[in-house]
């Protein structure tokens, strides 16, 4: 790993097949997205695969469920983590000792993931100061930790360490940066006596981050400087009591796991407004007729999220072992409580001179959500099976889930969510080649995999709507008056229900004189991951016609009451969240690794993955077309059922030859990356819907007589056939070279690594052009120190 | 040469004009030898309702090298005599034809035709022209255009105090009940190729919005020589930003009531509404800022009613992309029909004009605010349509050639 020299935790991706070495990107969330196609368009309406893969460290998982920090600044959307699970920028990788990747089926250990685990084990043990200095194009990064013995026994060690990382999303510009500010204390303490062995590890964690950028007030009109700070403060401190006996007994082994953390969220974001035009602007608090006022042509907006996300886990666990001549049996037992609430008070600002001026929110304090509590347990039974030399391996497990104290409209109240998980491995007796054994092993596992939806989900922002009933903007300013139908609607949705993904896998493996081959075919599939998706909501106000209204003989505006009016209603597509995602995850990963080959002490790793990835709706879709036809908007909105999606695939073979030379202390790496096709296709659609819906709420069928009518025509979506032409991008190769030298007995490192020192991509051509790539490599050097 | 050709109209200017060309002939009979000159090759093609036999009454092609800027003006017919130097042409022709129509009545009309950038090389000397009947006695017609409009309060962008004038081009009252004004779907910038029939440029004019001037006939009368203005907003916008226009005195505005709260707009409730008949937004419509689309002035045939054109004139095409080369659609549109347009403008800043929205019959040209497209310099300015004369009753008229950029120039709003 520290040969990788990476940033982020990001940068260790490109070890896993199918993963492609990339640059770092500081500038915005960077989501995991384990067994996807390259090349994918992220969208905020498939992040559920992010979100459902767990990062345990240390025995406790990272939970995000109570962030809720939000902007409604369109551009900075991709910097919002929020439901989009960890961001691994987060992550510091000093400090780790190992990190186990489970893409397949996780042990039920192991809950709230859908698509895998990330387990992070960090250094624990005594040693000398290490120093480490990075430096790319980007971004500087520096470490330093040491581990103390200081009972002189190793009964008790603390592990202390601190990382700073200064990244410019663009070198040029020195005005936009991302900073990230890690620090912790681990202590781990034993006590060895004659009936057991109690270890206690106590861990405290800091992580900052902290992201800038604002305008060079030399290139703005006014010299005025708007900026967006947004920076994240996260404490945490875990705490794990082991016992195991010493004594041979069927108790293997008692745990119990505490985490507490609390996170300080600061969104900040400043700007300059200048209207384009006069425009009345709603602000309205409550519900029903309400006269509102206009926005200012020039102001300055402030805007303000304060997030407090607090959580805490208890798990107790524990592991029995029973044997036999021909078969031995663990089980793991466990019991795991975990509360998260946002103590913050959300978004803070005035509203009458908000950011953007279409806001259809209301400040709302985070800590007016109620806290989320969740209880689950789980049971793992692990059998050997021992015959003729064959071993069988048996892992079966089912953990249960479910969430506490809701409010019992949801549907997910009191709703106990069952996971059972199987994993099987076979391995058959040696075969003997030339005397030497050649192994076999096959591996089948299967699993239902569940994730409750976050805070932000459950517990959504109420909408304001404001229907216009009067319109008066008189020549004298007095006379002037505006007056809305304000509606408020809560936009939960009570029958949102736990995202499920249901996972499948064969691996075969052969191994022969340290050479190792595995092959694994995966299919998953997703279909109630979280997205946002269409209701009809249906609203109704009145028209006031002032015509007749004079105000100089009444010597005021006109009031509603005065007028005349006429009903109307109106119907519009709201978002809220639903289990309406797809995501199918298809593909064959591989792996070859040799022996280190004797006198050029180099091994060689093949590694690489085919992947087909689908993302879609899985549920109807309603839809509105915007426009107005004969001065209103549509009074018809449209059910389609065709699937707004995409299809996407990759082919991918890293080749890595890794040479060490111990005697010169030297490592080094060339790794060529070969990404043989990348290839997106647009499911098809035709845009003709099977229902539509009248201002009445009467859903009718659409038929052909609707493409001659004026209105109903609307509702047709046209699309182009060659819009579902998959689209194929051929071969791209890349160099990567890394290389590491010590000095000193190992004291003084020096390392340094290239992306992409060759880049061989042929030109191709779509549609007629010829579309030529090209890339710029990437460097980065570091200096290790061990005193 | 082309000297006799240029109205002199300042004796000082034509001193000026001769020795300047004095100089350039001397220049050119110096190195006569190397200028090689090619026929002048047309090959035109005519209106359909032309007949085959007519006759050419007088008529003259105007070559403009690009480079040089050289004009070379020749009489038709054409003759052997008739040379051009190689080069990169604007071609600008107009003749008089005489013939008889089917009703059996002898006819003089007025034929034009425009090409730009033709190549006149040792390999390629001919130039395509499409004729078109050239009728320049519109009634109503785009006095002024506004759509840049005046500086914001921090004076980062155009605010929308935008507006148009629909002026009366002739020597009788007009009425303006029920005409629409439509904005081009296309953009004047883009090279897409337009694939469905119905949406090329010389069959139909594909429009985003259409708003229809209320009235029943002849409410909404214009005198002769007067204007009626038509604006986003009718709001004293001097109150609201120094400098910005006062539109309080405007005839009509486009009011757009919008039910997204990101969008509101304001209703003068002593300025009437603009019918809309169809808008690509939901919300406000926006003219076109940095002035790069087409408008129209549009009559629709007697008894066109909005729910009919609604369901008839769907103007869903399919194009190639001229970025991707990919076949995409068009939507959000309606067709309006050339028969249906009384007054036409191309707008668009002169680095972008790739080509009009509109049939070179209705515009030939463009004119421009800027050079480039986000030129600051566009906000507070104006397109104006020349003054061409006075006509026998006294009334102003103004200069209507369908050649936007020899009819308007661009004069301070203010």
């Amino acid at each position: 790993m520290r040969h990788l020299q990476p940033s982020s935790f990001t940068d260790l991706m490109s070890l896993l097949p199918g993963g492609v070495t990339k640059d770092p990107e500081m500038g915005s969330v960077n989501r995991i997205d384990l067994r996807s196609a390259s090349g994918m368009t992220q969208n905020d309406d498939y992040a559920t695969a992010a979100l459902g893969t767990a990062f345990v460290v240390d025995g406790v998982r990272l939970n995000t469920d109570a962030d809720m920090q939000t902007t409604p600044d369109a551009n900075r959307t991709a910097r919002i983590s929020t439901g989009k699970g960890v961001d691994m920028r987060s992550l510091s990788t000093d400090d780790i000792e190992s990190v186990e990747i489970v893409r397949g089926i996780p042990s039920v250990e192991y809950g709230e993931l859908t698509s895998g685990l990330v387990n992070i084990k960090r250094k624990s043990g005594a040693g000398r100061l290490e120093a480490r200095f990075k430096a790319d194009t980007q971004s500087q990064l520096f470490y330093v930790g040491k581990g103390f013995d200081l009972s002189g026994d190793d009964t008790w060690i603390i592990n202390a360490g601190v990382d700073y990382l200064d990244s410019k999303i663009d070198p040029r510009n020195n005005r936009e940066n991302f900073k990230r500010v890690t620090g912790s204390l681990r202590s781990t303490k034993r006590w060895t006596g004659p009936v057991a062995r109690i270890t206690w590890n106590s861990n405290f964690s800091y992580s900052g981050m902290f992201e800038k950028d604002d305008n060079d007030p030399d290139l703005a009109v006014n010299n005025t400087i708007d900026f967006y700070q947004n920076s994240k403060h996260t404490m945490r401190w875990d705490n794990t009591l082991r016992y195991v006996p010493s004594v041979a007994s069927v108790l293997q082994e008692l745990n119990m796991v505490s985490g507490l953390s609390y996170g300080h969220e600061q969104l900040e974001q400043q700007k300059h407004v200048a209207s384009s035009r006069v425009m009345p602007m709603p602000v309205s608090l409550v519900e029903g007729d309400n006269y509102i006022g206009y926005l200012p042509m020039l102001y300055l907006a402030d805007y303000r999220v304060e997030g407090r996300p607090f959580t805490a886990s208890l798990k107790g666990s524990g592991r029995l072992r029973f044997g036999g001549s021909f078969l031995s049996s663990a089980l793991k037992f466990g019991v795991e409580w975990n509360m998260n609430k946002n103590y913050g008070r959300g978004a803070v600002y005035d509203i009458s001179r908000p950011l953007t001026a279409g806001n259809n929110t209301r400040p709302r304090a985070f800590r007016d959500v109620p806290a989320m509590h969740q209880l689950s347990a789980y049971l793992e039974s692990e059998t050997r099976f021992y015959a003729c030399k064959h071993t069988l391996l048996l892992t079966a497990g089912l953990r249960e889930t479910q969430l506490l104290y809701l409010d019992s409209r949801y549907e997910l109240s009191g709703k106990p969510y069952f996971d059972p998980r199987f994993n099987l491995v076979w391995s058959l007796p040696p075969a003997y080649v030339r005397n030497n054994p050649l192994g076999f092993e096959l591996a089948a596992g299967a699993g239902w995999h569940t994730k409750m939806p976050v805070a932000a989900y459950l517990y959504p922002e109420k909408l304001y709507s404001d229907f216009e009933q009067l319109n008066y903007y008189h020549n004298v300013e007095d006379y002037r008056v505006m007056n809305v139908r304000t509606y408020i609607e809560d936009m939960t949705n009570y029958r949102l229900r736990a995202a499920r993904n249901f996972k499948w896998e064969v691996r075969a493996d052969i191994s022969y004189r340290g050479n190792r081959l595995s092959v694994t075919y995966f299919r998953e599939n997703m279909t109630d991951g979280f997205r946002s998706s269409g209701f009809v909501h249906t609203y109704t106000y009145n028209r006031y016609d002032a015509s007749g209204f004079d105000p100089y003989a009444a010597g005021r505006a006109p009031l509603i009451e005065d007028l005349p009016y006429q009903s109307e209603t109106y119907l519009a597509v709201r978002s809220k969240t639903t289990n309406g995602s797809r995501t199918l995850k298809e593909g064959v990963e591989y792996t070859l690794q040799s022996r280190r080959l004797p006198v050029i002490n180099t091994r060689l790793t093949i590694s690489g993955a085919f992947f087909s990835t689908t993302n879609s709706n899985s549920q109807s879709l309603w839809y509105k077309p915007s426009i107005i036809a004969n001065g209103r908007e549509l009074q018809y909105v449209g059910l389609y059922d065709d699937l707004d999606g995409n299809n996407y695939r990759s082919v991918n073979t890293n080749v890595l030859f890794d040479t060490d030379l111990p005697r010169l202390g030297l490592n080094f790496s060339i790794g060529v990356q070969n990404l043989w096709l990348t290839s997106r296709k647009t499911l098809r659609r035709d845009g003709i819907p099977v229902q539509y819906m009248d201002v009445n709420g009467d859903i009718h069928p659409y038929t052909d007589e609707c493409l001659s009518d004026p209105y109903l025509k609307q509702l047709v979506r046209n699309f182009t056939e060659s819009s579902f032409v998959r689209q194929n991008v051929p071969t791209e190769t890349s160099v990567n070279f890394k290389a590491t030298k010590t000095f000193w007995q190992k004291r003084v490192g020096l390392a340094v690594y290239v992306n992409r020192l060759a880049y061989i991509a042929p030109d191709y051509e779509r549609y007629g052009i010829t579309i030529r790539r090209y890339s710029t490599p990437y460097f980065g050097m570091e200096l290790n120190l061990k005193i | 040469m082309t000297s006799n050709k240029i109205q002199i109209k300042n004796l000082f200017l034509s001193v000026a004009l001769c020795s300047a060309m004095g100089l350039s002939v001397a220049s050119c009979s110096d190195d006569d030898n190397t200028v090689v000159t090619y026929p002048v090759v047309i090959a035109p093609t005519y209106p359909a309702e032309l007949p085959s036999s007519y006759t050419v009454e007088s008529g003259t092609i105007t070559y403009k090298e690009l480079n040089s800027g050289r004009t070379y003006t020749f009489e038709l017919p054409l003759t052997d005599s008739d040379v051009i130097p190689a080069g990169t042409y604007d071609i600008d022709g107009q003749m008089e034809v005489s013939f008889v129509n089917d009703e059996g009545t002898s006819v003089t009309r007025t034929l034009r035709a425009v090409a730009s950038q033709q190549v006149i090389s040792s390999t390629a000397q001919s130039a395509s022209l499409k004729w078109f009947f050239y009728n320049p006695s519109n009634t109503l017609v785009f006095g002024e255009i506004y759509f840049a409009g005046s500086l914001n309060a921090a004076g980062t962008n155009g605010l929308y105090d935008t507006y148009f004038t629909i002026y009366n081009n002739t020597d009788e009252v007009q009425y303006a009940d029920g005409l629409a004004i439509v904005e081009s779907k296309l953009l004047n910038t883009d090279a897409n190729v337009i694939i469905t029939p119905a949406n090329q440029r010389e069959a139909n004019f594909t429009v985003q919005t259409v708003y229809v001037i209320p009235g029943s006939g002849q409410d909404v009368a214009i005198a002769p020589g007067e204007s009626i203005k038509i604006v986003d907003q009718a709001i004293d916008w001097t109150a609201q930003v120094p400098g910005a226009l006062n539109h309080t005195d405007a005839d009509f505005e486009w009011y757009d009531e919008s039910t997204s709260a990101s969008v509101k707009d304001t209703d003068n409730p002593d300025v009437p509404n603009l019918d809309k008949w169809y808008s690509y937004s939901p919300t406000i419509w926006i003219a076109s800022n940095q002035c790069n689309r087409s408008y129209a002035l549009v009559r629709f045939p007697e008894g066109m009613t909005a729910e009919q054109y609604l369901a008839e004139y769907d103007g869903t095409y399919k194009y190639i992309s001229s970025v991707t080369q990919k076949e995409m659609t068009g939507t959000k549109c309606y067709l309006v029909k050339y028969d249906w347009i009384i007054d036409g403008v191309n707008l668009c800043p002169v680095e972008s004009w790739i080509q009009g929205a509109l049939s070179t019959s209705v515009d030939a040209s463009y004119a421009a605010i800027s050079e480039a497209k986000t030129d600051k310099n566009r906000f507070g300015k104006k397109f104006v349509r020349k003054v061409a004369g006075v006509s026998a009753a006294g009334n102003t008229v103004l200069m209507d050639t369908n050649d936007s950029a020899k009819d308007f120039e661009i004069v301070s709003a203010k």
